[in-house]
């Protein structure tokens, strides 16, 4: 689960990481009010979880009252991968020089966390990019250990940062694994701090990912679920430990795991099928998460279709074509149905499902794109 | 021979009273005749399966008592670390971790634990192990595979099935097939996989089942390249996702745009691997060798 900027700023201010004043608001007024609070000049910032909230301008200078309402109204009329933004952080604006990114995430190669270090402003570890060597160092983490002070000062002679930053980028950096290791985090990133004058660091944007297998032991992130983002029905998914992901077609994919889901969206683009959303099961899907999730696709008004395909190691197959039956038992005019379910009991399934008005049973995937073509073209 | 489990194995289940853990420790039973106990806390000293499973408080009294090499872990998500920790200091070789969502956290701590360990870790969220004929640690279907000599090695679940399948359907017999499990971590890694599999004598070639997000199929690739002498074929899913299409947020890493599937098949293939376009394609691409 990714945070808000401002949520991840209210962890960080809480643990002690030095941050510019800030207020958040849902209006222009509201904006504005917040500003002169905070005294001019401010930065606006759209809260958004999709990236490219600055090149479609949602970062903005101002410097009064003005200003500010003016292009709190121009944020608020962005919109970021169809979502509209929610929320504008007004924070107090800091002349930004001698950038230094500080970061945490896991490296995926050797299963430790890693800390990395840089001078260059503007880098995320989010985006996997490959890091400039001569600007950038990193550490491996033992996650026994923690990160150790030693290494970030190695990392600080090493970048040649100038000796009167170390002890504040030390602490920062530890208070940053303190975050990343209570929260269950799986990246934790300060980009960028900034030092001013008198020689105070502060950070002016930062990032946050929650380990979402984590959240039955970090239970104040439960309720962090921001609804214009996790649009209603990915909030509904998620309440039966389903993942949905929407995409632009007229399909929708229901699947138990990824692997599956990736070969179906394979298939159907071979044949330029287009999937409305993809929907990954539960691992331990019953009955009636199975049914909410068949009602829940069929509802949004892009699927014209549902394609369920299941390839199952236990008995769960019964509980998937029960779930399908009760669905269609509360359903007024169902929509079509193809549903593949193969793998252990999956006999005993299919004669559930057998005779079923609106539902078409098929053997292969080959079989599963024809019966999708006819019954849309319908 | 095959890897890491044969008809020689020990094998114990924690967890074995959960619904998982009792319908699959049935179905282990039944195929390999090897499953020797199963742990379940204040219940030692009873039986399960109708008398044929003995149950033990602890690993380390199973183990004890019944010279256990493998474990096959059902615990849920939150007591999955310690259930690893507890086969890890009974002595288990062989750790195999069903248990899904575990915490990336904990996963890097157990990992971690493991360093100069004489054990390794398949998993979390793993399929396990099976040696067709021979032995399943783990949560294969076993009535479509047949004893041979093709190494399989996979991420996906209800995929590797599906291939399985396809795989049975064309005669072609498996020397062992290893789950490593969906998640961004896991003990184990097709790298680790592709050297036992190189190894290992009854294994001639080795199929990799592939997906969109994170790194191991490309590090799997170099690995190729540089250590493993045996064909290699792969089948990497997910080549048709438009991640352009996206409409909100998503955190499934099927749609991660930088380890997508084109740039693992296309890494994968430099390293000489021969790669199936579907899932028709691989036996095809096997049986026309």
């Amino acid at each position: 689960m990714k945070l808000h900027e401002f949520q991840t700023k209210a962890i960080f201010k809480r643990e002690g990481i030095p941050l510019p004043a800030s207020f958040l608001s849902s209006s222009p007024v509201q904006a504005k009010q917040a500003a002169s609070e905070i005294g001019y000049p401010v930065i606006l910032k759209a809260q958004s979880l999709i990236s490219g909230r600055g090149k479609a301008g949602g970062i903005r200078l101002t410097r009064n009252d003005a200003e500010t309402e003016s292009a709190a109204g121009d944020i608020f009329n962005i919109k970021l991968k169809g979502i509209s933004i929610q929320q504008i952080l007004v924070e107090k604006a800091i002349k930004v020089e001698n950038e230094l990114f500080i970061g945490i995430r896991y490296d995926t190669t050797s299963g430790d966390p890693s800390f990395v270090l840089s001078v260059e402003g503007g880098i995320s570890l989010e985006d996997n990019a490959p890091l400039s060597s001569s600007n950038s160092f990193i550490q491996t983490i033992n996650p026994l250990l923690g990160l150790q002070a030693f290494q970030v000062r190695q990392a600080c002679a090493n970048l040649k940062i100038a000796p009167y930053k170390w002890k504040i980028i030390e602490q920062t950096a530890l208070k940053l694994w303190h975050v990343f290791n209570n929260y269950d985090a799986t990246l934790a990133e300060i980009n960028s701090m900034v030092f001013n004058e008198e020689g105070h660091a502060v950070v002016i944007d930062c990032k946050l990912v929650i380990d979402d297998n984590a959240l039955f032991r970090q239970r104040e992130f439960a309720g962090f679920l921001d609804p214009a983002i996790t649009s209603f029905a990915q909030a509904e998914a998620r309440k039966f430990g389903h993942k949905l992901v929407r995409l632009d077609g007229n399909i929708a994919v229901i699947s138990n795991s990824q692997g599956l889901a990736s070969a179906t969206l394979d298939e159907l683009a071979q044949h330029g099928l287009n999937p409305a959303l993809v929907l990954i099961l539960d691992h331990n899907a019953t009955v009636s998460s199975i049914s909410a999730a068949c009602q829940l696709v069929q509802e949004d008004p892009s699927v014209e279709t549902v394609f369920l395909n299941i390839v199952s190691n236990m008995d769960d197959c019964c509980s998937i074509a029960q779930g399908i039956i009760r669905t269609h038992q509360n359903t007024l005019s169902p929509i079509p149905f193809v549903v593949r379910l193969k793998g252990s009991h999956c006999v005993e399934a299919n004669k559930i499902l057998t005779g079923q008005e609106n539902l078409s049973l098929i053997e292969t995937l080959d079989d599963a794109v024809q019966k999708l073509k006819e019954v849309l073209e319908e | 021979m095959s890897i890491l489990i044969d008809q020689n194995s020990r094998i114990i289940i924690q967890g074995i009273n959960g619904k998982a853990g009792s319908f699959f420790a049935k179905r282990m039973h039944d195929y390999g005749n090897n499953v020797v106990g199963g742990i379940a806390p204040s219940h030692g000293g009873e039986w399960t399966l109708n008398g044929k499973i003995p149950l033990f408080d602890t690993v380390h009294e199973c183990v004890q008592s019944t010279d256990a090499d493998t474990t096959v872990i059902f615990v849920p998500a939150y007591s999955a670390a310690d259930a690893c920790f507890e086969a890890l200091e009974s002595g288990i070789k062989n750790i195999i971790c069903i248990s899904a969502d575990v915490p990336m956290k904990d996963i890097a701590i157990i990992k971690s634990s493991l360093q100069n360990k004489n054990a390794i870790l398949i998993g979390p969220n793993a399929l396990g192990v099976f040696t067709p004929g021979k032995a399943l640690a783990g949560v294969f279907p076993v009535d479509f595979a047949i004893e041979g000599n093709l190494g399989v090695i996979s991420r996906a679940g209800s995929l590797c099935y599906d291939v399985l399948m396809e795989l049975y359907k064309n005669d072609i017999g498996i020397s062992s097939v290893i789950g490593l499990g969906e998640d961004c971590l896991s003990g184990t890694s097709f790298v680790d996989c592709l050297d036992l599999f190189e190894m290992d004598a009854h294994t001639d070639s080795i199929l990799i089942i592939g997906q969109p997000g994170y790194i191991q199929e490309s590090l799997a690739a170099t690995h190729i390249l540089e250590s493993i002498t045996k064909p290699v074929y792969a089948y990497v899913a997910g080549a048709g996702i438009n991640t352009n299409k996206i409409i909100g947020h998503t955190e499934i890493c099927m749609f991660d745009s930088q380890h997508n599937a084109p740039r693992k098949i296309e890494d994968l293939s430099n390293a000489g691997v021969r790669i199936a376009r579907n899932l028709k394609d691989i036996s095809q691409l096997i049986n026309g060798r």
